[in-house]
């Protein structure tokens, strides 16, 4: 095991890179390593593998619910779908049948702001020095919102003549979405009332949790077991509320202690009863988990905490990694209304792509004592549905 | 050091070093002489100078590899007066003069010779210079410790969690025990195949890739692989960023993704155990690319025990590109069965800390206690406290242990009682001289 010192060799290699050429070397001698000694994740995604943060557009971050967002449009005739590819920012494509040329995609809220986006748009991909405010392009709708409709004409990078570009796209401070369509502009024009459609039709839902789902259609019916959406009845005809639908298939997985009794027609995860009144649920929600433990400090008849008080949160095992543990006392009062006396509430909650996850057990305070254990137990369980 | 020699140094030549030839008299006088041992431990003292002013702009680490491990250094001056600058760069920077200077290896490599040749040769071996005699064997030895620790001695860092006593609360990505240590600055990029039950790897070692800094590439082979592998656009300092629409960049981006070179911020001094190799990689088979990449030096341990290299197939066979800090196995594994950190009253300071581990791996297992100056000596390895985490966040906490390989571990402290011994003997020769002097008992009259 000699340590080479690099100061040794750095003369040598300061000459050959001096040398601006290309040089060659060999991997050392093979050994063999048992494969506990090295922990491998094969195969990992690129962002996992270089441990990036998810940032720019807003599909790929976690919403309510295990799924991430995709992008669905009124399919029109002439376009075909391609498979979308949120990595470089592609959230949903399509190109024009039988035109290789074209490229139509939806990037949804990527930073930079509109100024910059119409700057890029013009100047830099078309060469155009005038770049319009935005107030002066034409409204039209996109994904449900108000938009503008950038119209341009030229060459297209420096080396495509006779291109054109049709971007539908509306913002939200410094966020801006954009369907965009470029290709030869005869094409383009063309087909610019099919693109102003699509760009109407299009809407976000949540995708699978299983990554090998087929992507969700316009119009497809919804699976037997799907609770119900508010915009349709569920499947057998049930509607009606929450209350009547069968449960979800839950995207985390865990051991219930003995004792605890499922609750159904929940649209909550893992919703368990206990005792006289307690219950234990799992849920995700949006938002800063500070202010999001201060509500439940209230329903508790508690103030909210100091910026110390919450870094001094003590942590527990929950999804797999460390979540802050809030364990209170009092008289609970959620905001629906139930009320308990000398209740007592136990919250794991942890931050995970902006979502906040979390574990919520309330009830008396000698239940939920008896199950405190029982619930860290539970907690240190949960994992995400494979 | 070689001051000391003062008295003795100008004594007559052994007789064996006063001839053959003169041209050899001449360089043994030289490498002997008082006033090289004068000069050299000047240069010593502005070269740690030197050295203590650089650290404030770049991380020791650096420091030290280039003006104290180094044959040659530019050693750079700013120029300044009562704390301001008194000229300025074009950037607005403090100007600085450079001194070509040796490195304090030479430096300490001739000093050697010097105290060999001068202390110890050609001095009169007599009773008289006993204890001078003994304390340049004990500097001398001294100076052999530096140099077997600087080149046959390694060190990294071994970050454990805490064990949790409730099993329900082991998370399972977590490092509660390993039997494995990374280097705390040297990168190492491992070309892994999965072989199902083991895992073959081979290693190259970091500066074999510096050539790919800038516009070089360096292509790697290996005996028996169907591929070649290219690396390119080597940042020493480098974070992986994702290409938006907005961003730009130079760099090839890769699976949506760029390398950038990171700037350090004005005023904090960099440290290079914080700054991440990264590099593109090129597959090549039969002169077509098969596949390409990004590898990163990112440290996953104690969060991950896992490393996520970049994967690729050829012929069936998959492949892994990983690079890491430098992996040093151990002939054990050690758990954290306990940390425990006192703060001061009021405070978040810690005023101790230390960790409570079980070594794992012999006929039983052995417990010990490891905290500042208590290390832990296993197997010829020694494992210091030296840090924890995470500083805000905790509990759990995980323990910071430096484990550290040096044959000469103990040389120093075998060297300081050496010159101790020579010294005692030197003064105890001189006190009992002068107390049989006449110089003492003309005093007393």
């Amino acid at each position: 095991m000699t340590n080479v010192r690099p100061t040794l060799v750095l003369p040598l290699f300061v000459l050959l890179a001096a040398c601006g050429s290309s040089a060659t070397a060999d991997f050392g001698p093979a050994r063999q390593v048992p494969k506990d000694q090295r922990p491998t994740v094969w195969e990992a995604p690129a962002k996992d593998r270089l441990g990036l943060q998810p940032m720019g557009p807003v599909s790929g971050q976690g919403g309510e619910g295990q799924g991430q967002k995709v992008w669905v449009g009124e399919p029109q005739v002439g376009f075909e779908t391609l498979p979308a590819n949120p990595a470089k920012f592609r959230d949903a494509v399509w190109k024009i049948a039988g035109q290789p040329d074209t490229d139509i995609y939806l990037t949804a809220g990527v930073g930079g702001g509109v100024v910059g986006n119409l700057t890029r748009w013009y100047r830099d991909q078309f060469g155009q020095q005038a770049v319009p405010a935005v107030e002066a392009l034409p409204v039209v709708e996109l994904a449900g919102r108000p938009g503008r409709l950038a119209e341009i004409k030229g060459t297209f990078n420096g080396k495509q003549p006779g291109w054109a570009a049709l971007i539908a796209f509306s913002f939200e401070g410094d966020r801006v979405t954009s369907l965009k369509f470029t290709g030869p502009e005869s094409v383009v024009l063309g087909n610019k009332d099919k693109f102003l459609a699509l760009a109407r039709s299009l809407r976000s839902a949540t995708a699978s949790p299983d990554a090998k789902a087929p992507p969700i259609q316009p119009g497809q019916p919804m699976p037997d077991n799907h609770p119900p959406t508010g915009n349709a009845p569920a499947p057998g005809g049930t509607g009606g509320a929450a209350g009547n639908a069968p449960a979800a298939p839950a995207p985390f997985t865990a051991t219930v202690p003995a004792g605890w009794t499922v609750k159904t027609g929940t649209a909550r995860v893992l919703h368990h009863t206990f005792g006289a009144e307690g219950e234990v649920y799992l849920s995700q929600l949006g938002g800063s988990l500070k202010a999001t433990l201060d509500i439940w400090r209230g329903e508790m008849g508690q103030q909210p905490m100091s910026d110390a008080d919450f870094e001094a949160l003590p942590k527990m095992a929950f999804l797999g990694e460390d979540a802050v543990l809030l364990d209170l006392g009092g008289d609970f009062r959620s905001m629906s209304g139930k009320q308990i006396k000398t209740a007592r509430m136990l919250v794991a909650a942890r931050v995970d792509g902006g979502t906040i996850t979390f574990s919520k057990l309330v009830g008396s305070a000698a239940d939920v004592a008896a199950q405190a254990d029982a619930f860290r137990q539970f907690c240190g369980s949960v994992r995400r549905a494979q | 050091m070689t001051a000391t020699t003062e008295p003795v140094v100008a004594a007559a030549p052994a007789a064996a070093l006063q001839k053959p030839n003169a041209g050899a008299s001449v360089l043994v006088r030289f490498l002997g002489s008082m006033k090289l041992s004068v000069w050299l431990v000047l240069l010593l003292a502005v070269l740690t100078w030197l050295g203590t002013l650089a650290q404030s702009t770049r991380s020791t680490y650096d420091v030290q590899r280039e003006y104290f491990e180094s044959w040659f250094v530019i050693a750079e001056l700013p120029l300044s007066f009562w704390g301001k600058a008194l000229f300025l760069t074009d950037q607005g920077q403090p100007w600085a003069l450079r001194i070509p200077l040796p490195g304090a290896y030479p430096v300490m490599a001739l000093l050697f010779v010097n105290l060999i040749v001068g202390g110890l040769l050609r001095m009169k071996w007599n009773a008289r210079n006993t204890g001078i005699l003994i304390t340049h064997f004990g500097i001398a030895f001294l100076l052999v410790a530096g140099f077997v620790k600087l080149h046959y001695s390694y060190a990294g860092a071994l970050s454990l969690f805490e064990t949790p006593k409730d099993p329900s609360q082991v998370l399972d990505r977590r490092v509660y025990q390993s039997s494995r240590f990374v280097s705390f600055h040297d990168f190492e990029l491992a070309l892994l195949v999965d072989k199902g039950d083991t895992i073959e790897e081979r290693v190259i070692p970091e500066a074999q890739l510096w050539g790919a800094r800038g516009d070089g590439s360096v292509t790697l082979r290996a005996e028996g692989l169907p591929f070649t592998v290219q690396v390119s656009h080597w940042i020493d300092n480098s974070q992986v960023l994702p290409k938006g629409p907005m961003v730009r960049t130079t760099m090839p981006v890769v699976d949506g993704a760029f390398l950038q070179p990171v700037t350090p911020q004005p005023g904090v001094q960099p440290k290079s155990e914080g700054e991440f190799a990264g590099c593109y990689v090129k597959v090549f088979e039969g002169g077509s690319v098969a596949a390409e990449g990004i590898v990163y030096g990112m440290p996953r341990m104690p969060m991950d025990k896992a490393r996520y290299p970049f994967t690729f197939k050829v012929k069936d066979q998959r492949y892994g590109l990983d690079l890491r800090h430098v992996v040093y196995d151990l002939p054990f594994a050690m758990r954290l069965d306990k940390f425990q950190k006192l703060d001061h009253p009021g405070t978040m300071s810690p005023r101790d800390f230390r960790s409570f581990v079980s070594v794992l791996g012999g006929a039983a297992d052995q417990s010990a206690e490891v905290f500042m100056n208590n290390p832990l000596r296993k197997d010829g390895y020694v494992i210091y406290q030296t840090s924890w985490g995470p500083s805000v966040g905790g509990p759990p906490f995980f323990s910071v242990f430096e484990v550290s390989y040096n044959p000469s571990d103990i040389w120093p402290a075998v060297a300081c009682i050496v010159i101790w011994i020579g010294l005692t003997v030197h003064f105890l020769l001189k006190l009992f001289r002068f107390l049989h002097s006449s110089t003492r008992t003309s005093l007393q009259n």
